[in-house]
Formats: C-alpha cells, structure tokens, sequence
C-alpha cells in the first residue's frame, strides 16, 4: 500500500489524500506557503534512535561566551557569577531571522545547533566531547575547545559538587544506572511558570526589585541585629534578578535592531517588509512591557522559554498556551478584527515550530528513553478557569486546527476534559487522534484537581489553574503552586522491585547488591513472604531516589543558580531568594515517575498461581529458569506469558494484586516527605524507558528476558497481552482510585483508523470516552496508525518523514525511533471498539 | 571497614576522573586493548561518557599492573572506562562490537557509539 | 587596514557607532536566514572571508 500511494500522492486531490487518511500529505497540501516553508526548514533536533541526525552540531560560541564571564567573576555569588555571564552570552551570541518567519528567538547560534550547560554535569561535557557526529568543523580545533573547557568544569559542576555531599553508597547506587535515571539539579529540570505574574513585562519586575532592594539597604543601615543579617545575601541575589531581566530585554531589542536593518536595507519585497517593521516593533515592545496583541503575547512567551533555556536544561515545557494568548487571538481576530482566522494561524503554526525547532544536547540515556524528541514539551489545552467553568476558547481550537497542519512530534497536547466540554472542541481533538498524532493525550480534569488537592494541598482554584508539569503530572502555575525545579531522577525503573524481590537485593545485571537483603526466595513459606520482600524492596528503591533528589533540590541554589529563574517567580522577588530555594513558600508538587511499573502485577501474579496456589512448579525452577535467562526453559516461559493472569483482561487475580502493590505505594508515598514537608506519589508512566532500559532488567516471571523490549508503561498492559477488548481493559484501571492511588496513570491505546472513520467513528470514540470518564480515569492517549502504513514507513522512511505515532508520554515522527520500539508499538494490540 | 568507608572507594573511582587536567591527548587515547572492548564489560546506563561496570571483578581489583590484583566477592563491581588499558587483565575477553553506529539501542550487548572506538570499526 | 565599519554588511547602533552588527546573508542545506553578530567598528576585517568592501 505505501509505496504505490507515496508515489502519486503528488497527482493526489487533498480529497482522494483524504480517503486514503494520508494525512501528513494532507497537511502538506492545506497549509499556507509560510507554514510550509517554515515546518520543511526545521533541523531535526531529537535523536534517531540514539544518534543525532546528521548536520547537527554543539554549539561552541555559548558556552566560551558563558566562561569568559564565568572566570571573570570568579567569587561572587553563585546567581551573580550566572547573571554576569548569562548577560554576556545574550548580548554577543549571533542572532538570525529565518525567512517568512514572525516569531524571534532560537537557543544557539544557528538553527542547526544544539546546545548544552557546561556549568550542569562533567559526564555529560566528557560525553559531548566522545560523541560522534556532532563536533563542528574544523573538528581539531573544536576538539581542543572542548577538552579546555571540560578540564575547567570537570568537580566544579553542580552534580559533581552534589556526589561529594551525598552518602557515597547512595551515590554509587544512584549513578550505577539501573534503578533510575535523571540529574538531582536543576541544571537539567524544568518549571511552571506563572504568566499572570510574567505579562507585567520585565520593567515592572525590575521596579519591583529595585523597590525591595532600596528597603532592604535601608534596613542595613539600621540597628544591628541577627534578623538583617540574612539580608546582605538577598541583595546580590536581586541583582542579579537585574541583570539578566535587563539582558532580556536587549536580546529582544537586538532582534527589533536586526529586523529594523533588513526591512531598510535588505528586503525588496513591500509585504515582507512590513513583517520585518512589525517584528521590530514587537521585540521593542516585549518583554520589556506587557503584551498588547497575539503576535506580542507570542512572542513575549517564547522570549521567555528562550530565555529560560539558556539559563538551563528545561527538559519539559509545562504550559497552557491556549488560555494564556486566548484572549489575544480574541481581540485581534473577534473584537478588532486586526487578523484574519488564516493570519492567527500562522502565528499559531511557528509557535509550534519554533518550539518544535529548540535542540539542546541530551545524553545517550536520555536520547534512548525520548527517542524522536529533545524533551517531553506537553502543553495543556482546555480545562477549567479557577471558578470552573469551561476555559476552552479559539485558541484552543486554532492549535488543534495548526496542529494538524505542521505536524511536529513536539510539543505535543495533554488536553483537560470536563463534562462541560463543548461537542465542536471534542470534535478537535478527535480530528488531531485521527489524523494520527498521537495528542491530544486525554485527562479527565475533575479527577485531577481532586488529585492535585488530595496530595498537595493545593486550594481547588489553583488547583484549577493546573499544567502537565512533564507528560503528566499537575501543578497549578500560581505563586505557591509554581514548581520551580521537577528533579527528572525521581523517575524509578520499577520492574528493578521484583527482580531484587527474587534475588535478595542483588542486581546480576551491574553486579552490586543493590537493595536490602529480604531472604532467598526458595526459603519464602508462602506468597506473602514474597510480596514482603517487594515491599522492602520497593521502599528502598523510592527511598535512595527521593533522599537524593530532596538533597539536589535544597543544594541547588548553592550548585546550580538560576537568576534567570527566580527574575520571573513572584516568590523569589519577593523574597530576595533563588527560585529553586524551598523555603520561600513553595508549597511543593513532587512525583516519583514510575517506569516499568506493570511488570510488577504480572510478575507477582505469575508466581502466585503457577508457584503457591496451583503448585506447577517450584520457587527453585523459577529462579533457574531467571538465572539462565530463560534459556532452555523455553516451553514453561511460554506457560508464563500465555497462561498466567496478565493485567487489563478485567481478571481480579491479578488486578486485585496491582491494587494491592499501588496501596503500598501510596502509603508509603505520604512518608517519603519532599523539602517543603509535602508527599511523593507514584506516577506510573515510561517514555520510550521500556526500550532504554531493556538491557538493564533482568529476566521476569511475567516471561519477558533480558534484552527484550519492557511494556510501553503507566496502567497501559503488556502489548499485545490484553485481549479481552477495550473495555476490559478500562475496567481493570478502573479498580483503583485514581486520586488517592498514585499521582497519575498512563494508559495507551491502539485504535482501528478504519473503524473510526466518519462521524460513525467519532460517535464510537465518544461513547468510549464517557465509559472511560464514569469509570474514574486519569488519561489515556491514542495511536490510531495501522500497521500497513507503520510497515512501509520502516520500509521506505524518507515517503513517510511526518508519520507520528504515540510512544508513552510524548509523540514522535515514527521515522526517528529505534526498530525495536517500532516494533513495540506495532505489537500493541488495535482494539476494536462498539 | 566501614559501610560509608567501603562505598566511598567506589564513589571516588566513579568520580576519579573529573577535576583532572586531561587535554586532548589523555581523552583521545585508547589502547587496542581496552575494556570498552571486553563483554565482561557492562556500561552504565546513567551516564553515557564511557564509563562501566566489570561483570566479574569487584571494587578492590587492580589491573593495570604486571601483577594485577583481582578481588572477586564484594558488593560493587569495579568501575572502569571504555578506554582503560585492560591488556594485563587475564579476565579480558574480546566482544563483538554489534551497535557500531548507536541508532539501534538497548541490545544486552552493546556499546556506546564513541567517536574514539570508530578506529576500531574500520 | 580594512576594518568592520568599512564593510557593507556593518551596521551601527544608533546608540554608539563604535559598535554594531555585522549582517550576513546565510542559507543552509534547510533554510535562509539574516544572521547578525555584534563587532566592534575597528574590528580588523583583513582576515574575515565575508568582507564586502563598503
């Protein structure tokens, strides 16, 4: 079916596309020249598989930018020090203006660069300099730039200072790779941000530092005493806030320079030019003040995501674009009628793809655990406003409707559904499902702001205000709720709980004990011991992941540093304190992601029936069998992965057990206590961690071996392993509560384009979505991609280059994935729905 | 020897590394024989700069000596690099090197595409 | 000596004519695009291979 299609899809009405549901082609066709040119003129910056595509390069201008400043301010306090050469770097770092482009601003010095923190972790530098492809030319003189600047970094990076404080058996523990993944600084994290509090423009939080710091001098002038004397700590750190808000502010006005210089001197064309005296305009006018039209509240925030980015890492992108910029499309479009409907889309389409263009440099883990993609950038579409009625506005509409038409894997959409949802805006993100993207990701919002408050504590309006702090979690973006800094290694590989559960707390795999020692399972009396020794086991594992992560977090502002940051948090102001600091009234929002969390269930409930209820076989064989890696014992692993209970079948043998092993979670995620003495739940999901940590899990009871790819995670059951329909599928995740279980629960499905033609298809997706809203659900995100298609596009990769397809948490062009997560996604089952 | 003791061992020769003046030459360096050549070798998953894991030697072993030292019980695996000499280690056994190029990842045996393990490639 | 102010790609800031941009015209395997750095006026330009005499 591919190849004779891709070949005439040239010939092809966007009818005849249509029918054939080849929507990437669809897309190129209906969107507007700009568009086209823009979303074809993108480097790919996530990773092929493990590898960067070739062209893309590390740029070396910022960080020699960055440690010019840095060494020169050598002393001075950390936010200072940063400020300092943060400022430099705007100033001086090349800018350009794409053509056809209206939106400004790229992290780099030029649109095939990706860039990195030097200033964040020596292993990565060490990684960056070993790593093949992407060293600029002339590759020895680059070379020598990196080896100088990586023997300046190396023990003086913030995870290198972190490993010397923290107890070194945790250290090792934590960095041997096997039960997490991550980085305890917020040199690579990401933040909420309050755009209620940043649209103010940056002069007005200037005035307002400068007003804090005027009553702080004054109170340094007055009687000693040991309350002020906190206080002469405050003030480097608010000037620092100075400076790099004045910084921004320059950077938008080196554009608006630039933009000026080419309307006058280089550009023929009248219309363009006007566009280039509109830009100007634009960048002369934000961040400084606040936004007065869609182009400027634009442009406003991406300054700021740029910003942020040069500052660090931020490897998500929790946002709500649609209720921030919806009352600008409402004046431009509806009330002045200053933009057309097409214009505003256009603007809406390069914001997609000026996100969608930012590259920063992430480890091999990181590129294998987000094949496709540079980070998790899922934005919030819908829900709710803080007195909760319906937030769904033309925004909304218009970047589902853009969506569609650019296609890029990233961002993607978390979309919050409420019973109040209009029918139309349904309609949109069912288009934006069958056109394949894999986003929206649904989430059901009355669950999740009773989520948010049961964990956190979170008032239910700002609650309200929530935002997908990664690919799932909530957190309000008010002053209190805003999280600065989401430490990306709480992210446990949970399948590791059962496998030191049958192996006394040692791991084969990277030869260390690694957990406590619970007894050697042939000695275990009865399946209860079992399920002891996963409690320890599970307890243990949480507990070095958080310990670290809580240290990381209280270290940072003393490590890392983020002027930046803290310039545009309203608490920080305030306080004179660095973002990232808990005791300037974060309320706290911490989640352990669970990778590889449904092995567990399946593992346990395999032994249970096979080993103590049904007495097939003993405790001894089945560790055998696991210590050869199932090697000769190929027809009693055929036994465990077809006859014993699996998860997502409706079946109570073992959904009783997945209940069970969550209650244990979330008992004890309310003893694990977060810096600011609040709770850490389960959060059950995997980004492409299933294929990344494939090499690293040993063999399983539910059948699997080492080397084979894990379940693609959250509640989301074993591919092809849930075969009693949808709906069975939805009754097993509905056992559980989904606001006081755990944080959040992935669960992806397959569905059957063909079926789900038509408004009879919409029809059958809507019923199954009011199913899977009365049963009490959290999310659920769909591929609707058939296997024929997915087939020709690994045949013939370069015909199907915007294929997307649904991988975990995020959504990926399914070209830039490894085969074996292709595979794993074609193996998972197409449910039939009605 | 104490618990914090025993484990701080391991945590320097993890971090040994860094905090060195290394230059180009010392980074581009690998022997031919090496233990990012050798399949009882297990890199590490949280970094990808070329560190690892031996699967049979434990922390304690030396093995760059005419006399290497191999300590076989303990609760952490010696840690090594991709480019360490590994030619006096009577453990050494050479693998194939199967992800050569890195964009398939995640097999039980793989390396790590390093720009300076191409050599060996060719 | 030619110098970045004696080129046609400078241009100076309004605000201090001793600085300014130096604009160049650059087009990648994907894209066009004006790409601008900041130079200093008296910048020896005897070695830059983008030097377009003014």
């Amino acid at each position: 079916m591919g190849q004779s299609t891709a070949r005439t899809e040239k010939e092809s009405s966007v009818e005849e596309l249509k029918n054939r549901r080849e929507w990437w082609f669809v897309a190129e066709k209906t969107r507007s020249k700009r568009l086209d040119y823009l979303r074809k003129g993108v480097w790919k910056k996530g990773a092929i598989g493990g590898n960067y595509a070739p062209g893309i390069k590390i740029d070396l201008t910022f960080p020699q930018l960055f440690i010019d400043k840095w060494q020169e301010h050598e002393g001075e306090a950390i936010m200072l020090q940063k400020a300092h050469a943060l400022a430099h770097v705007l100033d001086n770092i090349p800018i350009f203006i794409t053509d056809n482009s209206q939106i400004m601003g790229y992290i780099g010095s030029a649109p095939h660069n990706i860039v990195w923190h030097w200033q964040g972790i020596s292993m990565v530098n060490e990684e960056i300099y070993n790593e093949e492809g992407i060293i600029p030319e002339p590759e020895e003189e680059s070379l020598e730039i990196l080896a100088n600047l990586n023997d300046y970094w190396g023990g003086r990076t913030a995870v290198d200072k972190l490993a010397r404080v923290l107890d070194p058996e945790d250290a090792v523990k934590f960095m041997s790779g096997a039960i997490g993944w991550g980085t305890p600084t917020s040199a690579a994290t990401y933040s909420t941000k309050d755009f209620d509090y940043i649209f103010k423009g940056f002069e007005a939080i200037l005035a307002e530092v400068e007003e804090r710091m005027e009553e702080t001098e004054e109170k340094l002038q007055g009687n000693p005493s040991p309350e002020i004397l906190p206080l002469y700590d405050k003030l480097p750190r608010w000037e620092a806030m100075q400076i790099v808000l004045e910084a921004g502010i320059r950077y938008a006005e080196r554009y608006a320079r630039l933009a000026r210089t080419l309307a006058e001197h280089f550009e023929s064309d009248p219309e363009r030019r006007e566009e280039l005296l509109r830009i100007a305009e634009t960048c002369e006018r934000v961040p400084a003040k606040p936004p007065r039209n869609l182009q400027e509240s634009l442009q406003f925030d991406h300054f700021v995501q740029v910003l942020s980015r040069y500052e660090t890492f931020e490897g998500a992108w929790p946002h709500r674009p649609d209720y921030i910029h919806g009352p600008y499309y409402d004046k431009d479009v509806n009330q002045d009628k200053r933009l057309s409907k097409e214009e505003a889309l256009d603007l809406v389409g390069e914001h997609l793809i000026r996100t969608h263009e930012v590259g920063i440099f992430a480890p091999k883990w990181a590129r294998e655990g987000l094949q496709g993609i540079t980070g998790t950038w899922v934005w919030t579409m819908g829900g709710v406003k803080p007195d909760g009625s319906d937030a769904c506005n033309d925004m909304t509409v218009a970047y589902m409707q853009a969506a569609r038409l650019v296609r890029v894997s990233n961002p993607t959409f978390g979309f919050r559904w409420h019973p109040k949802v209009k029918d139309e805006v349904m309609r949109e993100c069912f288009e934006c499902i069958r056109h394949g993207l894999g986003y929206p990701s649904m989430r059901n919002d009355p669950v999740l702001v009773a989520n948010t408050v049961h964990w956190y504590g979170h008032p239910v309006e700002e609650a309200r205000t929530w935002v997908h702090q990664a690919c799932m979690s909530p957190c309000p973006t008010t002053k209190y709720g805003c999280q600065p800094m989401r430490m990306a290694s709480a992210t446990a590989n949970c399948a590791k709980m059962i496998e030191y559960a049958l192996h006394d707390g040692y791991d084969p795999v990277v030869n260390m004990q690694m957990g406590p020692k619970t007894g050697d399972p042939r000695e275990f009396k009865d399946f209860e011991d079992l399920f002891g020794a996963w409690v320890k086991q599970m307890e243990w594992l949480r507990n070095i992941l958080v310990r670290t992560v809580n240290l990381g977090r209280v270290k940072d502002p003393e490590f890392f540093g983020r002027p930046f940051l803290s310039a545009i948090y309203e608490r920080a102001v305030e306080t004179g304190t660095d973002a990232c600091d808990p005791s300037n009234g974060d309320r706290g929002n911490a989640w352990v992601t669970g990778f590889t969390w449904v092995e567990n269930a399946d593992s346990l409930a395999a032994i249970k029936k096979f080993v103590y209820d049904e007495k097939k076989y003993t405790m001894d064989e089945v560790l055998d069998a696991l210590n050869a890696n199932w090697v000769g014992y190929e027809e009693m692993r055929l036994d465990f992965v077809k006859n014993a209970p699996k998860w997502g079948n409706d079946d109570d043998y073992v959904d009783d057990l997945m209940v069970r092993c969550l209650r244990e979670v979330s008992r004890h995620s309310k003893e694990n206590r977060c810096p600011s003495n609040n709770t850490w739940p389960l959060l059950p999901e995997n980004v492409s961690g299933n294929i990344h940590y494939a090499n690293l899990v040993g063999a399983l009871p539910n059948g699997r071996r080492l080397g084979d790819a894990l379940y693609d995670g959250g509640i989301s059951p074993g591919p092809g392993l849930d075969k009693k329909g949808p709906t069975a599928v939805l009754k097993s995740c509905g056992k559980f509560d989904h606001v006081t279980d755990g944080r959040a629960f992935l669960l992806n499905q397959r569905l059957s384009p063909t079926q789900l033609s038509g408004e009879k298809g919409y029809q059958l997706w809507k019923a199954y979505m009011k199913t899977w809203a009365d049963l009490g659900l959290d999310h659920v995100q769909f591929n609707m991609v058939d296997d024929a298609t997915l087939r020709a596009a690994q045949k013939d990769p370069e015909k199907y280059q915007e294929v997307i397809v649904r991988v975990a948490g995020y959504s990926a062009h399914f070209v830039d994935i490894s085969r074996k997560t292709q595979d794993n996604i074609i193996q998972r089952t197409v449910q039939g729905l009605g | 020897m104490s618990r914090r003791d025993k484990w701080k061992s391991a945590r320097d020769a993890m971090m040994a590394p860094l905090g060195k003046t290394k230059g180009v030459k010392t980074r581009e360096s690998v022997p031919e024989v090496c233990c990012g050549k050798c399949e009882m070798w297990f890199e590490n998953a949280y970094s990808s700069e070329g560190r690892g894991t031996c699967r049979v030697l434990k922390m304690g072993s030396e093995i760059h000596s005419d006399k290497p030292t191999y300590v076989l019980e303990g609760d952490a695996g010696l840690i090594s690099y991709f480019n360490m000499d590994a030619s006096h280690c009577s453990y050494f056994s050479k693998m194939e090197l199967i992800d050569t190029d890195g964009t398939e990842c995640s097999d039980p045996l793989f390396r790590r595409a390093l720009r300076q393990m191409k050599k060996f490639n060719e | 000596m030619a110098t970045c102010k004696d080129c046609k790609g400078f241009f100076a800031r309004e605000d201090d004519q001793d600085r300014g941009d130096c604009v160049m015209r650059v087009t990648d395997p994907r894209q066009a695009y004006y790409k601008a750095v900041p130079v200093e006026a008296d910048k020896d330009a005897s070695k830059c291979s983008s030097f377009r005499k003014r």
